[in-house]
């Protein structure tokens, strides 16, 4: 005799599936289906929370204050790069890594723009704010000071065997870093003031930021052909050509573009690792994060 | 380090800074006087318009002119000039082109033929030549006295694009005239390199 348990199964069919649910189990699904739209439509007008979800107990975000970007606030911003720019080109001073006609160059440039943040501090004062008379604390603290760093960190390799080897950097090189960074400053400060002049609202202010533009742009212009010479009067990108990183750094063009940028600058500054790469950093034209707002203290 | 410019030894500048009011009077562009320039702009550029106002469109159409002018005496200095040098010139040409087009753009008119003929007429003398520091001297002239115009108009301008489009051009013709000073020997000089006296052209509006 044959165990009818012991009869092989065989896997049901669609068929066989609608077969065995019976009038039984199709009153439970059934009553469940009802059960569930009952739900879901009383939930129907429950509106979802609209701030982005949060996990944990981390307290709430406050909100943060709106402060006015007016005539004052953009006046202080100049005044701020360009102390920022004196700051820069007294420090290379300082390193002694400046000589001859470049140090006369230099001294000239620290005058220029001593005399711009005096020029925008009176205008600031005019529009019925307080004279900003020292760096921009944002650019200082992300940019310049970390390119100063970087320029002036020893070159660290590490050979085949892992041994370390630490070498100082040279005067040469620190001083070729120092000028490319003058002169992406100047580029920053010229496009800076070039775009000031579209959102300043008194027709003096517009004409000084437009002059600062124009004499911080020579600036720049002189500062690659006395330290790199007639070769760099024009980019090659304006005349066809491409621009080729020499030992790691971007070269500069006295002439670099058909209108003037006001696009962020790459800076390659420092030692190179052991590919020859130098550490990049980013210059812009500041903006939300990094205007001297009126409610700024230099204290 | 020592300046890559051209040597200044024994090298009497032919054109001092002093001189380019002179020469201002010598081309007769003094004739151009007008009274649109003198009057500042005081319109908030917040509330100022995107287009250019009708006061607006006749100071870029001089402005235009005055491009202009520069890509034919620029086109000219190319044929005369050496190899090296007429590539510069041929740059300046392209470029001040290219500040023309945009120009004309903004204000809706064709910018063909409208260079401003006395700019031409006065200066087409000296830069049909063949001397790259003669060429540098007046190039920087003119680049100078292109800096000042816009700088003056720019301050006149009620549009923002107006004022935008001006503000990117000045900045590169501010390094143009720093090169072309450089190449006409006064690469050691920093008044002249980093400095611009030059009076702007006094325009009525519209090209001639």
């Amino acid at each position: 005799m044959t165990n009818p348990s012991d009869t092989p199964r065989t896997p049901a069919s669609l068929n066989d599936l609608d077969a065995r649910v019976g009038r039984r189990q199709a009153l439970k699904i059934g009553g469940l289906s009802v059960s569930l739209a009952a739900i879901v439509a009383a939930c129907g007008d429950i509106q979802g929370d609209t701030v982005p979800g949060r996990v944990g107990n981390a307290p709430t975000i406050p909100a943060l204050p709106e402060y006015d970007v007016n005539d004052a606030v953009l006046l202080r911003t100049a005044s701020s790069l360009e102390n920022t720019a004196v700051f820069v080109y007294e420090a290379a001073q300082e390193l002694g890594v400046l000589e001859g006609d470049l140090a006369t160059l230099v001294e000239r440039l620290i005058a220029n723009h001593t005399a711009t943040s005096e020029r925008m501090a009176a205008l600031t004062v005019a529009a019925g704010g307080t004279a900003w008379t020292s760096t921009n604390p944002w650019i200082m603290d992300r940019a310049i000071e970390p390119i100063l760093q970087a320029i002036l960190a020893p070159q660290i390799l590490t050979d085949d065997n892992g041994d370390v080897e630490q070498t100082e950097r040279t005067q040469e090189e620190i001083g070729l870093d120092v000028v490319n960074l003058a002169i992406t400053l100047e580029n920053m400060a010229s496009s800076t003031h070039q775009t000031l002049t579209s959102l300043l609202t008194q027709s003096e202010q517009r004409l000084a930021v437009a002059q600062a533009s124009a004499e911080e742009a020579r600036h720049s212009a002189t500062l690659v052909l006395e330290v790199f010479g007639i070769a760099r009067r024009v980019s090659p990108l304006l005349v066809g050509g491409e621009i080729v990183n020499a030992n790691g750094i971007i070269p500069r063009y006295a002439i670099e573009s058909t209108f003037g940028s006001v696009a962020q600058e790459e800076l390659l500054a420092g030692a190179t690792d052991e590919n020859g790469n130098r550490a990049s950093f980013l210059l812009a034209t500041p903006a939300a994060n990094s205007f001297i707002y009126e409610e700024l203290d230099e204290g | 380090m020592n300046s890559k410019g051209q040597s200044l030894v024994d090298f009497e500048p032919a054109e001092p800074a002093s001189t380019r009011r002179s020469l201002l009077g010598a081309v007769g562009l003094a004739g151009l006087v007008g009274t649109a320039a003198a009057a500042v702009s005081s319109a908030p550029a917040a509330a100022a318009p995107d287009r250019p106002t009708d006061a607006d469109s006749d100071l870029l159409a001089a402005a235009l002119g005055l491009e202009l002018a520069a890509v034919e005496l620029y086109k000219a200095a190319n044929e005369t000039l050496p190899d090296d040098f007429a590539d510069i010139a041929e740059i300046m040409a392209e470029q001040h082109e290219a500040y023309a087009d945009s120009i004309a753009g903004v204000i809706g008119v064709s910018s063909a033929g409208a260079a401003n003929a006395d700019v031409v007429a006065q200066l087409s003398g000296d830069f049909a030549t063949s001397d790259p520091q003669a060429f540098g001297a007046v190039a920087r002239t003119l680049e100078n006295i292109a800096v000042a115009t816009h700088t003056e108009l720019l301050g006149t301008y009620d549009s923002v694009d107006a004022i935008e489009l001006t503000a990117s051009i000045l900045a590169v013709e501010s390094r143009h005239a720093t090169v072309l000073t450089s190449l006409a020997g006064f690469a050691a000089n920093l008044d002249e390199m980093l400095g611009n006296t030059a009076d702007a052209l006094s325009l009525t509006g519209g090209a001639s």
